[in-house]
């Protein structure tokens, strides 16, 4: 039993292929430019609020329509194989990673919030062409390391992205201290350029050891032709959803131990302790339970269903349940980032009929699209309910769609694979 | 990889669990027993922290706040763990900023506005109503501060619907009226947003029960919009009620923050002007 549970992933393994240097540095990289992008987009969606408000009301048109044209940037990373064509693979990873480390380090200036908001555009931009191309160039590496291995390594990274962001959060009160802006009383205080202390080393090693330890990635490695033999046309990308129904639950709520603390009628202290627990389980998990075992349906469907049966009681009886219905969802935290992980593991597995950095831009741009149309929807049951008022009201109706779309998302990309093994045989 | 860089991993590893325990640990704040029998009432839509340079900072709102050191404290337009928003505990991270007692209620499990109420002495009830509302969902709050063994306040903070919106505003004051009337037996203050000027028949019913503390001090003070960069209509639509005190010693609306700032929007954290008055009871 214990032989069929356990990982054969070790990251002294990794460490042992790769060199220490370049295990390090592989990990730091890929650890900050994850949080970067969940800062960015933390910054970006307000932004983009925002300059939709004004021109909703016809306040200064011009210039927030124009910013509003930054909801572009969200497309924009199902560009990756054409640019790649161009640039090449490994030339557009080092070129986003530098633009992401550069741009994340100008957003702390605070400039304008126009600007600020069409920065936190540009690097949730590249950040998809990063990850896109730092996944495909990995997977083809020949370093005799596992490519599940290396999806694992790069789910911890952002995992652990994450872990520093509840970090950064607990210790600013539900306040994400990275994009905090200064008072009127310039005192140099914690709560003033605080962030500017820190963003400059990162952003500078982020440069200085990419220039350093990602050239070992091949330059040879071009986007292949596409594959006439595949049956799977663009279509399929569609099983990645759930990668964007995440990003929406989590942003909209669950990333927030607060916001669950005000649903459940219960401590934010208590909250943020277990979900923050939540994660470094999941971490262990993904660090010490074989893949196989996880994507086994006899495992992730209860699992699953689970997390349906929690989103159900936190919506609708949250405050008969409180710390029942807290502990409930902080449980289904983990099935959620393991879905997560399901997610990925399997867009390194399986092989469209085109192009390996095309499979995973455009699970990602399609999640980013989903996250959006789904927040949209959202605000249409709260603010904007005027609009549309058969939507007052059906916030919670519409996060537990999500939350089962999400779960489907990971059955059919689990389902897939299987189907793909079975056309192998 | 050597012992020494395993073990740093292991407790970064640990140290936002560590930060959790700690933040718990120093979250309480110190009960104060004053003596005197003057306190500071402020009431301020603070716009979800967005200011008239479109810039989310709620240290700026802090700092607004502090010009003037409230004992109690009327919010409006708090958000809480919103993506529009950063996600942000308004309420929880201005009341330790300010180090003050609080109460947050939002428009119920729908992720909307809420008022809150801030108070420097323990709020022993507190309550949340939801007021009838044909648009945005609109929330009447109730708190009874305790301010010494002789000394409790009963104070209500609201925020009333849009008129243009077609709103009944009419039905939301005898909402608010049906639910302060019956409390009795401390002074009463009731602040907030109400969205209707002056002159209106419904303010007009609120001062048929309660005194509008900034009578004798100013006539209709503008509280909207704090700085006019898109040349909209100037009201005054903020206010604090009160019944059941002694005098009203002063009453105004802030329109300086920080005199070293001349004539620039970043200077107003809010696109509402706290008012403020102080009584004494």
């Amino acid at each position: 039993m214990t032989f069929k549970i356990k990982s054969n992933f070790s990251l002294i393994e990794i460490e042992n292929k790769l060199s220490t240097k370049t295990f390090v540095c592989l990990g730091f990289v890929t650890i900050y430019i994850n949080l970067f992008f969940i800062q960015a987009l933390r910054a970006f969606i307000p932004g983009i609020y925002v300059s939709l408000t004004h021109v909703v009301f016809g306040e200064d048109v011009l210039i927030n329509a124009l910013t509003l044209l930054a909801f572009v940037f969200f497309f924009l990373p199902a560009l990756t194989n054409t640019i790649c064509k161009k640039l090449g693979l490994n030339r557009l990873m080092i070129l986003s990673i530098y633009i992401i480390a550069i741009v994340r380090f100008l957003m702390v200036f605070h400039l304008h919030s126009k600007l600020e908001t069409i920065f936190a555009g540009l690097i949730v931009t590249f950040y998809g062409f990063f990850m896109s191309t730092f996944l495909t160039l990995w997977i083809k590496e020949n370093d005799e390391i596992d490519t599940n291995h290396k999806i694992i390594f790069f789910v911890l990274s952002l995992f652990i992205a994450i872990l520093i962001d509840y970090f950064i959060r607990t210790i600013g009160l539900t306040l994400d201290l990275s994009l905090v802006t200064p008072g009127l009383i310039i005192d140099w205080t914690i709560t003033q350029y605080f962030w500017l202390f820190i963003q400059v080393p990162l952003s500078v090693l982020c440069i200085y050891l990419t220039k350093i330890h990602f050239l070992r990635f091949s330059n040879d490695i071009k986007p292949e032709k596409p594959q006439n033999n595949g049956n799977y046309s663009t279509k399929y990308s569609l099983i990645f959803v759930g990668i964007g129904l995440f990003l929406f639950l989590q942003f909209n709520l669950f990333i927030y131990p607060n916001a669950i603390a005000q649903f459940t009628a219960t401590n934010y202290y208590f909250n943020n302790i277990l979900n923050i627990i939540s994660l470094m389980g999941t971490i262990c998990i993904i660090l010490f339970v074989k893949s196989d075992f996880l994507s086994d349906i006899k495992i992730i469907a209860p699992l699953n269903v689970f997390l349906i049966i929690s989103l159900i009681l936190f919506f609708f009886f949250p405050k008969d349940l409180t710390y029942v219905a807290s502990v409930f969802i902080s449980i289904s935290l983990i099935v959620m980032y393991i879905n997560l992980y399901l997610l990925f593991s399997q867009m390194g597995k399986i092989t469209f009929k085109w192009e390996k950095v095309k499979t995973i831009s455009n699970a990602f741009t399609i999640g980013l699209l989903f996250m959006a149309l789904f927040s949209v929807l959202h605000i249409f049951t709260t603010e904007w309910a005027t609009i549309g008022e058969f939507l007052k009201g059906l916030g919670p109706i519409i996060m537990l769609l999500a939350g089962i779309i999400f779960s489907i998302s990971t059955f059919c990309a689990i389902i897939f694979k299987s189907n793909q093994e079975e056309l192998k045989r | 990889m050597k012992k020494e860089y395993k073990i740093i991993i292991v407790i970064l590893f640990f140290s936002p669990l560590i930060s959790a325990f700690i933040m718990y640990g120093i979250s309480e704040i110190p009960i104060e027993t004053p003596t005197k029998t003057q306190f500071k009432f402020m009431t301020y839509n603070i716009h979800f922290g967005q200011g008239m340079d479109d810039e989310i900072n709620l240290e700026r709102i802090a700092q607004n706040i502090l010009t003037d050191k409230p004992d109690i404290l009327g919010l409006q337009e708090v958000d809480n763990g919103r993506i529009t928003t950063q996600g942000i505990d308004m309420a929880l991270w201005l009341a330790n900023r300010l180090k003050m007692y609080y109460f947050y209620f939002p428009a119920e499990n729908e992720h909307t506005l809420g008022c809150a109420l801030l108070s420097k002495y323990p709020i022993t009830f507190q309550k949340g109503y939801m007021i009838p509302s044909i648009d945005l969902q609109r929330v009447l709050i109730h708190g009874t501060i305790k301010i010494n063994s002789s000394l409790s306040l009963d104070v209500f903070v609201t925020h009333l619907g849009l008129i243009d919106r077609d709103e009944n505003l009419t039905a939301q004051v005898d909402y608010v009226l049906s639910i302060t009337n019956p409390v009795t037996g401390n002074p009463k203050i009731l602040m907030g947003d109400f969205n209707l000027d002056n002159s209106t028949a419904e303010i007009q019913s609120i001062r048929d029960v309660f005194d509008d503390t900034m009578d004798e001090f100013e006539t209709d003070p503008i509280t909207f919009p704090s700085y006019n960069v898109y040349d909209v209509p100037e009201t005054s639509i903020d206010y604090i009620f009160a019944t059941g005190y002694i005098s009203v010693i002063d009453s105004y609306v802030i329109r300086d923050f920080n005199p070293n700032i001349d004539d620039d929007p970043a200077e107003f954290g809010s696109d509402h002007l706290p008012v403020v008055s102080i009584l004494t009871f």
